[in-house]
């Protein structure tokens, strides 16, 4: 049973004298614990489709359904109990700059009405959580960006939500700093098997600590699937730029311009990365293979290796070694020659 | 200047720095109390915001409008039935206080407002995201981070109170401005004048550099 589950989602802007479909007809499983990405670009609506989650943007039809829950027309306190139960994070950290970390996590616990005896005891154990317990005191001006964010991500699950929503959570960060608050978002997930929903424009966010994942283009999602797939096999054009865009596989134009043969980009993931492919290929075919890029990633612990090579042979020899190879590994693309 | 005999112009000013002190504070304490609610009920009932009521926005927006673009003079005029409803006669300090007040929560509320613009909108986002309700997120958010923008609103407001508090020797509400024209225009004692003009100016320094303190303190 899914967690969010959401169905045949449209939201409609009116403009001037036309309606703008920010999402249109969008239905998404995630399931319970798992860490699902949004991917897209800026624009693409995948920010309204995170806020219908907790209606932030109400849809203009479709369903949004909790926990088995039809939560699409709450309003008032039960809309407001609802929020307490699904945590949310921003790109800009949003803390109230005028109160302490204490008070600004202290808040989301009023807005819960906790007992006022558990607050105090609350708040230091989330700011344990996070690291930042040396900080109760200070105000959102004196921490550094990834301190701010670790704020905000314990202010988002001072209620023990089942769901926590974020939005672009890395994007005002540099690279070191966002691998730590990735990290930390994955222990939350691990230890507490929260659900999470992540929207981002960076591949390398989704790699590091999805599950699976949706592609968003212009309102609409246009793929589904395990991060693990989609990255091995991207299926829709977008999905491919982003994909080829994320591995930075340029060789140099010297390089291609005195090249013989072909360029072929090889992609085998799972047990098949341990197989000798090339090697066996190179023995069974008259061929020559040189290695010119390559890279092997671990998702989600498993590995997903890339390699650009170059086959010289002649050519109903090298039609045959494609063959080959592309029936060992995940899929061959003849990328030049 | 050395003609000028201070001993017998040292109660007229007494009374008037009272006077301009007792209708400035009445006017200022009413624009706190009623000109925050009201800029406050702007600000939420516009368009995006979590009260979104198209109707009340214009309306209290159109009285405000009317309010500030009513010359004060005229105001005073105007409000003349309503300050004997309220205070039993037109005449005094206390009977000028009421078109003041009624001026300064329009003003007050008009800059209320605007601080209330400046606030981070994400963070009022977030607020709503945690399930806060509306009463929690003026409190703890709107006012709390508006709070020096409507500290700087107040002396803004309080500096143009002591200069509208001129106008009320129409109705005999006294003040510095008033002793001012009194003795400066009407009488044609320049001394007199300058002297109360450079007390004016003093006074407004102490209130516009007191106001910056407190607002730059928060």
């Amino acid at each position: 049973m899914p967690m969010i589950d959401l169905q045949d989602i449209q939201v409609l802007f009116l403009e001037k004298t036309r309606s703008f479909a920010a999402v249109n007809n969008v239905s998404l499983h995630i399931e319970k614990g798992e860490i699902f990405g949004i991917i897209g670009t800026s624009g693409a609506g995948k920010s309204t489709l995170l806020r219908t989650i907790n209606l932030l943007q109400p849809p203009t039809s479709g369903k949004v359904i909790i926990d088995k829950q039809d939560v699409t027309h709450y309003q008032g306190d039960q809309l407001r109990k609802l929020r307490t139960h699904a945590g949310m994070i921003f790109q800009h950290f949003n803390l109230i700059h005028t109160k302490s970390v204490h008070d600004n996590i202290a808040f989301a616990l009023k807005a819960a009405k906790a007992d006022k005896k558990e607050i105090a005891p609350r708040v230091n154990e989330l700011l344990d959580l996070v690291g930042l317990s040396d900080k109760k005191n200070a105000l959102p001006g004196q921490l550094s960006g990834g301190q701010k964010q670790r704020v905000g991500i314990a202010r988002a699950l001072a209620n023990k939500p089942k769901i926590l929503l974020c939005d672009e959570p890395t994007s005002a960060l540099d690279l070191e700093t966002t691998n730590s608050i990735l990290d930390l978002l994955k222990d939350i997930n691990k230890k507490t098997g929260i659900t999470m929903v992540l929207i981002t424009h960076e591949m390398a966010v989704v790699k590091k600590i999805c599950h699976r994942m949706a592609v968003m283009s212009k309102g609409s999602v246009v793929e589904t699937g395990t991060v693990l797939d989609i990255f091995a096999n991207p299926q829709y054009e977008f999905t491919k730029q982003l994909v080829e865009h994320s591995y930075d596989f340029d060789l140099p134009p010297r390089l291609l311009h005195n090249i013989t043969g072909k360029i072929l980009k090889i992609v085998y993931r799972g047990d098949k990365a341990e197989a000798p492919v090339l090697s066996d290929a190179a023995q069974n075919y008259k061929v020559k293979l040189n290695i010119l890029h390559g890279k092997i990633e671990y998702i989600n612990d498993q590995p997903l290796g890339v390699l650009l090579v170059n086959a010289i042979a002649e050519p109903e020899e090298l039609t045959k070694v494609i063959h080959y190879i592309n029936s060992q590994v995940e899929r061959v693309e003849v990328t030049h020659g | 200047m050395a003609s000028i005999d201070w001993i017998s112009l040292l109660p007229d000013l007494t009374k008037a720095f009272g006077e301009t002190f007792f209708m400035v504070g009445i006017s200022l304490f009413l624009s706190v109390l009623l000109g925050i609610p009201l800029g406050l009920l702007l600000y939420v009932t516009s368009k995006g915001l979590f009260i979104e009521n198209v109707i009340i926005n214009s309306l209290g927006g159109l009285i405000i409008n009317i309010i500030r673009s009513t010359p004060f003079v005229i105001l005073l005029v105007l409000l003349l039935p309503l300050t004997q409803n309220l205070i039993g006669t037109t005449i005094g300090p206390a009977a000028a206080s009421v078109p003041l007040s009624i001026a300064a929560i329009a003003f007050y509320a008009r800059l209320v407002e605007g601080s209330l613009w400046e606030v981070d909108r994400g963070v009022i986002e977030a607020a709503v995201s945690m399930g806060a309700t509306p009463w929690m997120i003026i409190k703890d958010v709107l006012l709390s981070e508006s709070l020096s923008g409507l500290l700087r609103g107040l002396t803004i407001t309080a500096v143009s109170l002591i200069g509208y508090s001129a106008m009320a020797g129409i109705v005999g509400g006294g003040g510095i401005g008033d002793l001012a024209i009194r003795f400066g225009y009407y009488r044609y004692e320049t001394n007199v004048m300058l002297i109360t003009v450079v007390l004016l100016v003093l006074l407004v320094q102490l209130v516009q550099s007191g106001g910056d303190y407190i607002s730059k303190k928060r």
